[in-house]
């Protein structure tokens, strides 16, 4: 499975949610979860300043959208309300955009619907970790099928 | 150089806005009307005062606002407005058509940063008359709060939002 972590972060910046979507995900304690996504929120902050190109737009704020490297692929998705969803994948999950999009559809329709649930904090709903994790392994695995490292494999079977 | 800024023609906002209707889920529109008018009643019971029911729906509709513009912007797919506008038109052709099935026009004032949002069919009104000792009450006042409460988790700095119901009989 090539999918590994998700993280959403709140508009100040610290951890709402994190699960590991697969075996292969590297288990970190609940404390270096929370600082990890702190630097994120950083970083992402950082980056505008960091950029060669000014933004035309200023209303959208400007950050990190992917981070590609040999061993893993991280995608961010920056929401207008404030609201980070980034995902940590094998370096050739080319889905994730989509994939984070859809999450955040699911965000809105089981946590905020959830009227005990209170905008920014933590999230710890049983409905909405099924529903997430189900949806990303699934995915996940469709994704796989499509991928070209799988394709020969597929391509044999064909009568 | 990828310009995300997608110059969406008013026309092209309506169609996201029929589109975006058909996927969302629906409820009868006449149990919407019913429940919200027993809101109203019970908060006109308990409050007796019209004024603080108005303010008391404009607040409720402030709390589902915050919690709305996530969904709206995640269902409709829309990025960024250029300028006012974009969000004038964005709120009428594609928020209260997705939600609420209106369809609603835009009109502007002289001055540029004001403009109205009008429509005749309103859900919430259906079977709804009020007497002349409640001709005060702003009876769709949620639909205010909602408005607020949308814009204010988008915006990035502070604006007044001045609402104002008129009532068609």
């Amino acid at each position: 499975m090539p999918v590994y972590t998700l993280f959403i972060v709140n508009k100040a910046g610290s951890l709402i949610y994190h699960k590991n979507l697969s075996t292969k995900a590297r288990t970190i304690n609940a404390n270096e979860c929370l600082y990890m996504a702190s630097v994120f929120h950083g970083l992402f902050l950082n980056a505008s300043s960091l950029s060669p190109l000014k933004s035309v737009n200023l209303a959208v704020p400007q950050g990190i959208e992917a981070i590609v490297t040999e061993n893993f692929r991280l995608e961010c998705l920056r929401t207008l309300t404030g609201i980070k969803f980034f995902i940590t994948a094998d370096p050739d999950a080319d889905y994730l955009k989509a994939l984070l999009s859809d999450v955040y559809v699911i965000y809105s329709d089981y946590v905020l619907k959830d009227p005990f649930y209170v905008v920014e904090m933590p999230i710890r709903l049983q409905n909405f970790d099924q529903k997430v994790s189900s949806f990303i392994i699934e995915t996940a695995a469709r994704g796989e099928m499509k991928s070209p490292s799988s394709r020969p494999a597929s391509s044999r079977h064909r009568p | 150089i990828d310009l995300d800024v997608t110059a969406m023609s008013y026309g092209r906002m309506t169609r996201l806005g029929d589109s975006a209707f058909e996927k969302m889920e629906k409820v009868n529109s006449e149990l919407l009307a019913m429940t919200y008018g027993a809101l109203v009643t019970a908060m006109i019971k308990d409050f007796q005062d019209i004024k603080i029911v108005n303010e008391e729906l404009e607040k409720m509709g402030y709390n589902i606002g915050v919690r709305l513009i996530d969904e709206f912007l995640a269902k409709s797919g829309i990025t960024q407005c250029r300028n006012l506008k974009d969000t004038a038109h964005y709120i009428a052709k594609v928020g209260f058509k997705m939600f609420l099935g209106i369809n609603a026009e835009v009109s502007w004032s002289s001055n540029p940063r004001q403009f109205s949002i009008e429509f005749k069919g309103n859900p919430l009104i259906e079977f709804v008359e009020l007497p002349e000792k409640f001709k005060d009450l702003d009876y769709s006042n949620i639909l205010c709060g909602v408005l607020r409460g949308a814009l204010y988790s988008v915006t990035l700095f502070y604006f007044l939002f001045a609402n104002r119901l008129q009532r068609s009989v």
